[in-house]
């Protein structure tokens, strides 16, 4: 009842100009309307995909990052492990430092430097 | 009598268009009422995933946490082994630069540890000593997060709040002044009137639907932090399964060289400090700092 008093208050006359210039301020407000809608759906999709790229080569460089780290560490607990047998004093040494290096060093530490590199689409020099 | 019949015809004709645009109107305030609460479906199953990579972070946490007392009681072996070979007696600390200090402290922590795990101490304070901060820390997390779902959630509710008065009213409006519209004005003068609140009802629609997609985008935004939140909690799972196996592997190796060790042969001696002591700094690798950081 309320949009039919407003209506009615637009149209005191039922002026058929009047009605005219409604319609067109009615369909202008639909497409004002549209085109936002749209807009705000096409920004959504874009920034969306955008986030979930960036989770999967976040996820994807962990990944990659922990299974290198484990070889490292797999690696340094054979040598830790011959070097006992052998009573390889050196060895045992350098085992042990390269397990607690690698359990010291942070996962994150090159992170930053590889999304700098991302973003600036460099190519990382091996 | 053409004129009245046109002018019948088109009133006619522009009562029945804004029937319909009501009736579209209707059919579209749904749909988006409809999409909104898929979204907020898919949204509480995002909230669930972060809540079950939390409580798993903690469940790791703890063992960790239970494998580092195991630890110590390790290291208690390895100091009960030194003791053995008697280095003080024979003046061999300072020459294997073993600080007694550092023997004494495993010690004590070994008890302690013993204590916890065989429940003979009250675990919370003792066991809190091995990973306190951890714990703390992923509960800040976890706070963080709920507080961006409280106030996306409380956001959503202001938004469905406004849509029910907006959308509700709106179409209330709408339908019952048509109805009552025609009813009580009827004929011609009614029906540009009932064009244009039928005009009114459609744009307020579109009104509604552009105030959901909006909702729906901040659901989404609100959504992808929170699986942020779960790639961190999982890449700090990875950190913890990585120190933990790392712990339990070298502590392994400890026990493996005293086994096979003869406490009064210095060198053995000297192994198994060396071996102990990379062990002790491997119970102080952190997992996350004040922050919540990795480290």
């Amino acid at each position: 009842m309320n949009l039919l008093n407003q209506a009615l208050g637009k149209l005191p006359n039922a002026n058929a100009l009047q009605l005219v210039s409604e319609f067109v301020k009615y369909q202008n407000v639909l497409a004002v309307q549209s085109t936002e809608r749209e807009r705000i759906a096409a920004k959504r999709a874009i920034v969306l995909q955008s986030l979930a790229n960036e989770r999967e080569v976040i996820l994807d460089y962990f990944a990659k990052r922990f299974s290198e780290r484990a070889n490292s560490l797999d690696q340094c607990f054979s040598l830790l492990s011959q070097a006992i047998n052998d009573k390889n004093d050196k060895a045992i040494d350098a085992s042990l430092a390269g397990l607690l290096g690698i359990i010291g060093d942070n996962p994150l530490s090159d992170f930053e430097a590889f999304k700098r590199f991302r973003q600036s689409g460099e190519i990382l020099e091996i | 009598m053409p004129f009245p019949i046109f002018i019948g015809v088109a009133a006619a004709a522009l009562v029945a268009n804004g029937v319909r645009k009501v009736w579209a109107a209707r059919q579209r305030y749904q749909s988006a009422q409809e999409a909104y609460a898929t979204a907020h479906e898919h949204y509480k199953g995002v909230v669930a995933q972060l809540e079950k990579a939390r409580s798993l972070t903690n469940m790791r946490l703890d063992e960790l946490g239970r494998k580092r007392l195991e630890t110590l009681q390790v290291l208690g072996e390895a100091v009960s082994f030194l003791k053995k070979a008697k280095l003080k007696e024979r003046n061999l600390l300072a020459t294997m630069e073993i600080p007694i200090e550092q023997l004494e402290a495993w010690e004590a922590a070994s008890v302690a540890a013993s204590e916890v795990l065989n429940g003979l101490t009250k675990s919370v304070a003792a066991g809190a000593a091995t990973a306190a901060g951890t714990y703390a820390l992923v509960g800040t997390l976890a706070t963080a997060s709920t507080g961006t779902a409280i106030a996306t959630l409380s956001g959503a509710a202001a938004q469905s709040a406004t849509l029910a008065w907006l959308g509700g009213g709106a179409i209330a409006a709408g339908g019952g002044g048509v109805a009552a519209g025609t009813a009580v004005l009827g004929g011609v003068v009614a029906a540009p009137a009932i064009a244009v609140a039928a005009w009114l009802v459609d744009a307020k629609v579109g009104q509604i639907e552009n105030e959901i997609e909006t909702a729906i985008t901040e659901l989404a935004k609100d959504e992808t932090e929170k699986l942020r939140l779960v790639d961190r909690l999982r890449i700090t799972d990875a950190r913890i399964d990585e120190v933990q196996d790392t712990t339990i592997k070298a502590s392994a190796e400890l026990r493996r060289l005293m086994s096979s060790s003869d406490p009064t042969d210095d060198a053995a001696a000297h192994r198994v400090w060396r071996l102990a002591a990379a062990l002790g700094k491997l119970l102080e690798a952190s997992i996350l700092d004040k922050n919540g950081e990795l480290t």
